[in-house]
């Protein structure tokens, strides 16, 4: 048996080239995103645990809302923002390193109490849990899990804080790993699940500020924030 | 020119001409077959008769995917799945465009014109691969009987990329058993926008260049002595990219992202890691971690799968297919390096693996017959299951 000579073409060669450049302009596509932020930092980078959901943050400030599916949170839905799933018989459940709400427009110059009703799945025989509760970047308490029972928290957001996002509160809450990365990457976090919340302001001048976030109003400089175990 | 000599020639061809071959009546009729039997499970089991219901039954998990693709194109900010975070632009274009046009051109649904599309396609592709089984015509039997009364026969019936991968797959490993790279570089190019998986012919082909040249006496050093001179290769292996290229740029005018396609994976809990080490998790599970001794978890279901998947490419290998075997291989490895989940769906869409099982399987005469009714049997019990929107099957 004998190999057939191959004749080379230019025609080939020329569109190799072709295909070549063409790769070249693909590649700085790949190498030279365009996209927002957030997509970025969820998709990209995957620094972000969650892509946050477009809503209007819409709340009837001092109404409180129930996550619990059929209730007027289910319907509403509009300040479950990112980090948690949509509601369902057990409230709205988070996935992630934290979940986060967004209350459109709060009134200015007011201290909040933020109450919620909670619970995560842990029990007595884990080590406890903490879920820092943070508010436009500022720390505002800590949740403590040592149970399955339901956790009520309540904690004060003073003004200052308040005000560091005028258009809109950013809640976040911030729960523990609790293992190793699972074969999607994701790490396994503690889940937290919000049954029900509110958003009271304050009369103004009738603040509780004992968070430290309000001391550092007072103070200076930030100290740790204050542990502030929920009652089970 | 002697007449005595033309006129049987003429009635030869006249004969030729009228005589369908059976490797191309094979598919169809056992494509009817199997649509006949499963609507009439469909019926027996729902007491619809309704067509339209069953092939809406049918029509599971990405075949709406891929439904709402070729009705409303590429989505637009992610918001689908619990966590917010999915949307359609991991699924890659040509079957979707394709339903698309035959809804133009024929005002069929995209339900309807799709899965026939589907089921054509699956027809085209096994009479395709009749060369690739160099004459063994029980294991195109059983390849075929797979595809159309096998236990995943759903995938070829309703709106998947596996029908035309199949088809592409097997047209590509057809031109480059001819030859015919550049013809293979085409098919290797719409495999890259089928399915990224697709841009794994690209080695392929250098590979099977380089069987045929042994095969045609050539020593191995000649091969790579005179590569720089085979333009036709080169040419083959820089199409096979140009597909998924195109997709990469649509996606960077749509999103933004030309690797949109890769990042909206972690929304389906995808991400690179170590395959084996996947493999590993999903074989022991369900034992170290559950506890189940009792039943197949998915898991274990998935893992077998590409245990599977993966001793077959080996046996490609060991028959000296090589490039079957490296495509077969990587086409597991790929998928399974971000999970474990739907390699069931994705070994069965690999044609080698396909049509290495069907030769072993048609090897030995009794192992024929017993998986003949063994297929049947579980195509159609599995058919509630994969109605019933079965992570199994999935």
């Amino acid at each position: 048996m004998t190999v057939a000579r191959f004749k080379p073409r230019l025609w080939h060669l020329a569109l190799v080239v072709l295909i070549g450049v063409f790769e070249l302009g693909v590649l700085w596509l790949v190498l030279h995103p365009r996209v927002a932020q957030d997509y970025y930092d969820y998709y990209i980078s995957r620094e972000a645990s969650c892509f946050p959901r477009i809503v209007s943050g819409y709340y009837p400030w001092g109404k409180p809302v129930s996550f619990v599916s059929g209730r007027n949170g289910y319907q509403r839905d509009s300040i479950r923002w990112c980090g948690f799933q949509a509601p369902n018989a057990t409230g709205i459940r988070s996935f992630g390193d934290y979940g986060r709400l967004k209350l459109a427009n709060p009134p200015k110059d007011r201290d909040f109490v933020l109450s919620f009703s909670s619970w995560a799945n842990t029990d007595q025989n884990k080590p406890k849990r903490d879920v820092r509760v943070s508010v436009n970047g500022e720390d505002v308490g800590i949740l403590t899990f040592t149970t399955a029972k339901r956790l009520n928290g309540r904690l004060i957001v003073p003004a200052w804080v308040a005000a560091l996002k005028p258009e809109a509160m950013e809640i976040q809450f911030t729960v523990p790993r609790t293992g190793p990365a699972g074969t999607n990457g994701e790490p396994q976090t503690l889940q937290l699940r919000l049954e029900s919340f509110l958003a009271q302001p304050l009369p103004v001048g009738d603040a509780t500020t004992d968070t430290g976030a309000a001391q550092k109003l007072r103070r200076g400089p930030a100290p740790p924030p204050r542990v502030r175990s929920g009652r089970a | 020119m002697d007449d005595s000599f033309a006129e049987p020639r003429i009635a030869a061809a006249k004969r030729w001409t009228w005589r369908i071959p059976a490797y191309i009546l094979l598919p169809f009729y056992l494509m009817l077959i199997g649509v006949a039997l499963r609507y009439a499970v469909y019926v027996r089991l729902t007491g619809h008769w309704g067509f339209s219901d069953y092939l809406r039954a049918l029509c599971v998990y990405d075949c709406n995917a891929y439904e709402r693709l070729a009705l409303n194109g590429y989505e637009g900010r992610p918001s689908g799945f619990d966590k917010g975070d999915a949307n359609n632009w991991a699924f890659f274009p040509v079957f979707s465009i394709m339903v698309w046009a035959l809804n133009r051109l024929t005002g069929l649904s995209m339900l309807v014109g799709g899965s026939i599309l589907s089921l054509l396609l699956t027809v085209w592709g096994a009479i395709i691969s009749w060369p690739l089984f160099e004459r063994k015509f029980r294991a195109y039997f059983l390849f075929c009987f797979f595809l159309f009364l096998g236990p995943f026969s759903y995938y070829f019936n309703t709106l998947y990329t596996e029908s035309l991968f199949i088809l592409l797959t097997c047209a590509g490993f057809v031109m480059l058993r001819r030859g015919d790279y550049v013809m293979a570089g085409v098919a290797g190019l719409f495999l890259s926008a089928t399915r990224s998986t697709g841009l794994l012919f690209a080695p392929a082909i250098l590979i099977g260049a380089f069987q045929n040249h042994l095969r045609d006496g050539g020593r191995p050093l000649d091969f790579f002595k005179t590569l720089w001179k085979r333009t036709d290769l080169m040419l083959a292996v820089a199409l096979v990219p140009v597909g998924l290229s195109i997709f990469a740029i649509y996606l960077y005018l749509h999103s933004g992202d030309a690797l949109a396609f890769v990042h909206i994976q972690r929304a389906w809990g995808r991400t690179f890691q170590n395959p084996f080490g996947n493999l590993w998790q999903s074989l022991t599970v369900q034992f170290l971690t559950n506890k189940n001794y009792s039943s197949i978890s998915t898991d274990l279901a998935f893992g077998l799968a590409a245990v599977a998947g993966i001793a077959l490419s080996a046996a490609m290998a060991w028959r000296g297919k090589w490039d079957w075997a490296i495509f077969s291989l990587f086409a597991v490895l790929l998928p399974l390096s971000t999970n474990t989940y739907s390699m069931l769906r994705f070994v069965v869409g690999i044609a080698p693996v396909l049509i290495m099982a069907a030769v072993l399987g048609a090897e030995r005469k009794w192992l024929f017959y017993l998986l003949l009714p063994a297929l049947l049997i579980l195509d159609v019990m599995l058919l509630p299951t994969w109605t019933g929107r079965s992570y199994y099957l999935m």
